[in-house]
């Protein structure tokens, strides 16, 4: 049983007053990075004293999951804001103008994975499809060509970023309800160019949406992990399931104060595992946890280590 | 109102610029504002204000009636304070909510935050909002009146829960989530929205506006923001207006179709361009338009004539032909209400004011072209 985040964690008051204060140019760049550095390391801290087997920085600099790798493409300008999926939350739409390729030097100054040993060190990225619907496409007449370009210029960026445990794709788009068997395919095939790159566990992870229409054709895809957002995919849909493929369940709230119970939860972990034949049970929130406020990010994340701890003795 | 487009605002305008720390600023803006919008016994206010003399309550009292001769020295037919008054949309209501705890900030976008609570028992309301505001507005108003109100399915959306949820039954994550929400919302409803329209309705107001900016963000809950809005509406004698702003707003149909309602007011200057012109091309920002003449919807609709987000104020002539090319793709004039994209509060007083003659003489050349 492995836990671990599958997203951004949130700001700090602290840290949203040094950004605010950078922006009137009331202190520094460096003293801005200096306070994220500091927030990121006590994020990363956090994480492993809560024994999560792979961590990530808390994504503290990122504005949202597509700008880091939005803004170190040619042909693509970041303009308006736009829903993320059905939350109070909006991303910066990228813009693409005309053929993508990664920018000869990538922007590396909003990540910290520095402090995290490499066979723990995780990154989240955007699945090629939903990087693609989530844009604004003003040179590309055919998808299929933008996605295979978001595949291959993406690949080139988690190369530069360097050596990671974990790669996660969120692919919040495919379990959004508008997804077409045609989509499915295509992000299926955009995720192989990946996987040929990519040295390193791959994850699909389908927040925000119920993964039990198309969970067949997601046990297709090239990944090692399918996550699944169990406040949106029933339980009973796993019934049966038989797969080598690890899977992850999304069963803390990354979008609700309430906290989980932590022994209810191991409890619904040994119910999943007795009903279903899979790789490795993995467990950890449904989404990104910088929907809630930093406190309650933090008693989420020890709620997770409890669920470690408890499952551990039990499962 | 039988007059063609006939012109209504829809809520907030920034603060009275007279609200200002600096004193000279709030004297000369007082006196500005005073003598342009044709504010009666000015002189008062700006000789409390260069005594020093004036408390908060009474500058903000100031401040709804300047409101309230803004919009209708601009001309415009249905006009509030400018939401003077309030806080913000969200907050402002908790206040007369019981069963509501702030939990922190949580981000909007980017460096952009707000105050989000949690509903830890079932909502009660402590006493109807808006009430004094409203009774003050009509004792000082020379036009129809519509109160805004924050709507229970917004109110919802924007809060966590951390009592119905854990109060659903069954294992299941899922399910528990869904049920736990439908009641949420029907309660706010049924403990606070209409208590606070009935009371709104029984001061005597000529529209009531619900604000429900949440309405598209969850397409599967569509239905559940239609009903829970005829909910609180139920036994209204008030015009019923609801605002819904910057949304995909085919995603509600059809359940739209089944809203109870006077006038839907949306935004669609914000993604228009500023070329004159009645063609599809000149207007993309109205194509959605389409959608509400393809379902025949009941009620009226009042398009957003006016970019609130831009400091460029909109000739006449486009307002009119956007005017014009709303009434031709709803398929009748009469079902065109002429409006904002939404509240005024972005913009400094000097553009909204002008944004707002520009609405209503735009509106005026509409009419003028159906004789």
């Amino acid at each position: 049983m492995k836990a671990y985040l599958v997203g951004a964690l949130p700001r700090t008051e602290k840290l949203i007053k040094a950004y605010r204060d950078r922006a009137k140019n009331k202190i520094s760049d460096t003293a801005l990075l200096s306070e994220l550095e500091s927030t990121s390391r006590a994020y990363i801290e956090v994480q492993r004293r809560n024994g999560f087997a792979y961590i990530i920085d808390g994504m503290l600099g990122w504005n949202d999951l597509l700008r880091p790798f939005a803004s170190s493409l040619e042909n693509v300008v970041v303009n308006g804001l736009s829903r993320w999926f059905d939350n109070n939350f909006f991303y910066k739409a990228p813009v693409i103008t005309g053929k993508l390729s990664l920018r000869n030097r990538i922007d590396t100054s909003p990540f910290f994975h520095q402090f995290i040993e490499t066979e723990k060190r995780k990154i989240v990225v955007p699945e090629p499809l939903t990087f693609a619907k989530l844009s604004f496409n003003k040179f590309y007449s055919r998808l299929d060509d933008l996605v295979y370009d978001i595949a291959q210029a993406l690949a080139h960026y988690l190369r530069q970023l360097g050596e990671f445990a974990q790669v996660q794709l969120t692919a919040a788009y495919l379990v959004s309800g508008k997804v077409s068997s045609e989509d499915l395919e295509l992000s299926r095939s955009a995720v192989e160019v990946l996987r040929k790159t990519v040295d390193a566990e791959l994850m699909l992870h389908l927040q925000f949406g119920s993964a039990e229409k198309n969970l067949d054709n997601f046990l297709d895809f090239p990944v090692d992990v399918i996550g699944l957002d169990m406040f949106k995919t029933r339980v009973e849909c796993l019934r049966g399931l038989e797969t080598d493929k690890c899977i992850f369940l999304g069963f803390v709230d990354g979008r609700n104060t309430l906290l989980e119970d932590a022994a209810a939860t191991v409890s619904l972990m040994k119910k999943v595992a007795s009903m279903a034949s899979f790789g490795e049970l993995h467990i950890g929130p449904n989404c990104e946890l910088e929907h809630l406020p930093h406190e309650y990010a933090l008693k989420k994340i020890e709620v997770l280590g409890e669920v470690v701890k408890l499952s551990g003795e039990s499962l | 109102m039988s007059k063609l487009f006939p012109v209504m605002e829809v809520g907030s305008l920034n603060k009275a610029p007279f609200r200002v720390k600096d004193l000279a600023r709030a004297v000369e803006q007082a006196e500005k504002w005073g003598k342009a919008l044709d504010v009666e016994n000015y002189e008062e206010l700006v000789e409390l204000l260069r005594n020093r003399q004036v408390s908060e309550d009474l500058l903000v009292d100031w401040a709804c009636i300047y409101g309230l001769r803004f919009f209708e020295s601009a001309g415009l037919d249905v006009v509030y304070d400018g939401e003077q008054r309030r806080v913000e949309m969200y907050e402002h209501p908790l206040r007369y909510i019981e069963g509501f705890e702030y939990r922190g900030v949580v981000r909007v976008w980017d460096n952009e935050f707000y105050r989000k609570a949690a509903v830890v028992k079932r909502p009660r309301l402590i006493q109807p909002y808006h009430m004094d505001e409203l009774r003050f507005n009509k004792k000082h108003a020379k036009k129809p009146l519509k109160v805004p109100v924050t709507s229970a399915y917004t109110l919802a959306d924007w809060s966590f829960d951390e009592y119905y949820s854990k109060h659903a039954r069954g294992e299941d994550l899922a399910a528990r989530a869904n049920a736990g929400r439908r009641d949420f919302v029907l309660d706010l409803v049924e403990e606070v929205l209409r208590p606070v329209v009935k009371a709104l309705d029984s001061e005597g107001v000529d529209y009531i506006q619900l604000d429900e900016p949440a309405a598209a963000t969850k397409p599967h809950e569509s239905e559940l923001v239609v009903e829970s809005i005829n909910e609180t509406f139920q036994g209204i004698r008030a015009k019923k207006a609801v605002h819904i702003c910057y949304t995909d707003y085919k995603a509600l149909f059809p359940a739209l179709l089944e809203l109870k309602i006077d006038v839907l007011s949306i935004s669609c200057s914000n993604a228009d361009t500023t070329r004159l012109g009645t063609d599809p091309d000149a207007r993309p920002g109205f194509e959605v338009l389409k959608v509400f003449k393809e379902y025949d919807v009941s009620f009226r609709v009042a398009p957003g004539l006016v970019d609130v987000h831009t400091d460029f104020v909109e000739p006449p002539e486009l307002v009119r032909d956007r005017a014009l090319y709303a009434a031709k793709v709803l398929g009748d004039p009469g079902k065109v209400v002429a409006c904002n994209d939404c509240g005024l509060r972005t913009r400094s007083w000097d553009v909204a004011y002008q944004k707002q003659l520009s609405l209503v003489r735009g509106a005026a050349m509409a009419r003028e072209m159906f004789g």
